[in-house]
């Protein structure tokens, strides 16, 4: 692939920002949307917009197939072994909040545990914490060595009959570190526990397969993979669907009313109530179909590269540290100094055109862990150049001289 | 003989003579924050929740005392550039009575070209700072 049509097809890595070139590096947070994906969410809505599933006029039974389309698309791209697993969401926190009501608080009775991370951003963390809290339930939290690795000796302690769930990230928005996901998932289920896996940080850059995984319940949001904010998905492993119940009551997910009684759709639907973002996963379908014609190999392998280019030269830095491992494979990197604030250190950057993210980034736990209050976050997607990424570090040690002569009190 | 207190105005004035040589948005933030630099660190017991203002993105304490009818600022932030916001405020404030700065114009930071460089989150924040030092002053 060539990168420079690749950057053809993000218009907006083109623009300035404060009269700089604009160096995008937030992609950890949201990744740019390519001219395909907007033309698709404008196409949609310019030519075929109407409600899906409940009409029979021609709009309609476009709208209803593209949005199932999406949905094979979606099953194919994490190995789903079928569409009916793939339940629509507005993103991952979304998701991981179906997963509580609709399986969790079924699950949750008598003495339970729930197991989580300190690598876990807070949409993978605080409703788990909430459940434990309102159903009086066990919340046991894995810590992080200093490096950012996960304490797998903890883990195996902590995974107990009363456990009722593991939820883990595939990779740290912090640090970038990428777990052995298949590795967790084994442990658990040796003990009979079902997984619920985080791939918000990890579905763009690397391939998934849930069925070769076995993860039970897996959560990523569009808007990380090249889509629009306000998609994502829910895979639901086929062995849960007689444990859920439904979550939110609206249009579209019961069959009828007998008796009294609403008589449920079957999975996805019942926990799809109301109109679905059609657009939006329209455009995430035309997201997946960009990324597997650039091939997840090419992005891995670019993302691999530019992060540890990235890497390099921010530990050239003087006195300023990089979290977690020194080569984490997840495309982030997430420095702190006691040269800079990370909201001066941000704005700064923001001042030269460079947009990166400061803060604890939703991850209030696994900064804890790692010793820091806040950090500075660079996160590059396969469409950044290794020019931007000199571009970027040049620009940070400028910001870091500038803040080093304020902090020594000169005008 | 005693030097004429100066005015608020005045006070404002000599704040916006230490951003005549920046040029562009980052000069003018790299005057803000070497202003920053400048503002004193209180004791760490003054950082009480009670004095965190609520509505900014950094932590702010603040806390307005009057001394001979003029007001007294004392501020700090964990950040350098909103250190520098509240030490502009520190020197325009400082000194004034309280009814001069109720009633008179704050236009240092438009002036300065400050206000310009904060986005919408953040001018909310330096207005959530003024909004609590006029209610202290009230």
């Amino acid at each position: 692939m060539d990168i420079c049509s690749i950057r053809k097809d993000f218009p907006i890595l083109n623009r300035t920002v404060n009269g700089k070139k604009l160096v995008y590096l937030d992609n950890a947070a949201t990744t740019q949307m390519p001219s395909q994906v907007l033309y698709a969410y404008t196409q949609h809505y310019s030519l075929d917009n109407a409600n899906v599933h409940r009409g029979i006029h021609t709009l309609s039974e476009i709208s209803t197939a593209k949005l199932e389309d999406a949905r094979a698309a979606a099953a194919r791209f994490i190995g789903a072994p079928s569409p009916e697993c793939i339940v629509f969401t507005s993103g991952t926190t979304d998701s991981v909040n179906t997963v509580v009501r609709a399986w969790a608080e079924n699950m949750a009775r008598g003495s339970f545990s729930i197991v989580a991370t300190a690598m876990e951003h807070h949409s993978n963390y605080l409703p788990w914490l909430d459940l434990c809290t309102r159903r009086g339930g066990n919340f046991v939290e894995i810590p992080l060595s200093q490096d950012g690795r996960l304490d797998t000796v903890a883990l195996g302690k902590a995974l107990t009959p009363e456990t009722i769930l593991f939820a883990v990230t595939y990779v740290s928005n912090v640090t970038g570190a990428v777990n052995d996901i298949k590795g967790l998932i084994d442990l658990a289920h040796s003990r009979g526990v079902p997984v619920l896996v985080d791939a918000a940080q990890a579905a763009r850059e690397f391939p998934i397969d849930v069925s070769e995984l076995g993860a039970d319940f897996l959560c990523l949001s569009a808007h990380k993979m090249l889509g629009p904010s306000g998609v994502g998905l829910l895979y639901v492993a086929k062995r849960h669907f007689e444990e859920l119940v439904p979550c939110r009551l609206g249009g579209g997910m019961i069959s009828d009313i007998r008796n009294g009684l609403p008589v449920y759709e079957q999975m996805p639907h019942f926990l799809e109530a109301g109109t679905p973002n059609i657009g939006g996963i329209v455009a995430f379908h035309e997201a997946i179909r960009y990324i597997e014609s650039v091939s997840r190999g090419y992005i891995e392998e670019r993302e691999t590269m530019l992060t540890s280019r990235l890497r390099e030269m921010l530990s050239q830095l003087k006195d300023v540290r990089i979290l977690g491992l020194s080569d984490t494979g997840g495309s982030c990197v997430s420095v702190v100094s006691g040269r800079f604030h990370p909201y001066d250190a941000a704005l700064l950057l923001d001042k030269q055109g460079v947009a990166v993210r400061s803060g604890t980034h939703c991850a209030i736990p696994c900064h804890r862990a790692l010793g820091v209050t806040g950090s500075l976050r660079f996160s590059p997607a396969f469409y950044n150049t290794e020019d931007e990424l000199e571009a970027a570090v040049t620009a940070f040690d400028r910001a870091l001289s500038i803040l080093d002569r304020a902090a020594g009190g000169k005008p | 003989m005693t030097d004429k207190p100066r005015s608020f105005i005045e006070r404002q004035n000599e704040v916006l003579a230490l951003f005549a040589d920046a040029y562009d948005d980052l000069d003018r933030y790299t005057v803000l924050i070497a202003l920053g630099g400048m503002l004193e660190q209180p004791d760490v017991s003054f950082m009480t929740d009670d004095r965190l203002v609520k509505g900014c993105q950094s932590q702010v304490w603040l806390d307005l005392a009057r001394s001979d009818g003029t007001l007294e600022l004392t501020a700090y932030s964990d950040t350098l550039i909103v250190r520098g916001l509240l030490y502009i405020l520190r020197e325009c404030i400082n000194g004034a009575t309280a009814g001069e700065f109720l009633s008179g114009e704050l236009f240092v930071f438009e002036r300065a070209g400050v206000s310009d460089l904060l986005s919408p989150t953040r001018r909310s924040g330096l207005s959530s700072i003024i909004s609590e030092i006029r209610r202290q002053a009230e």
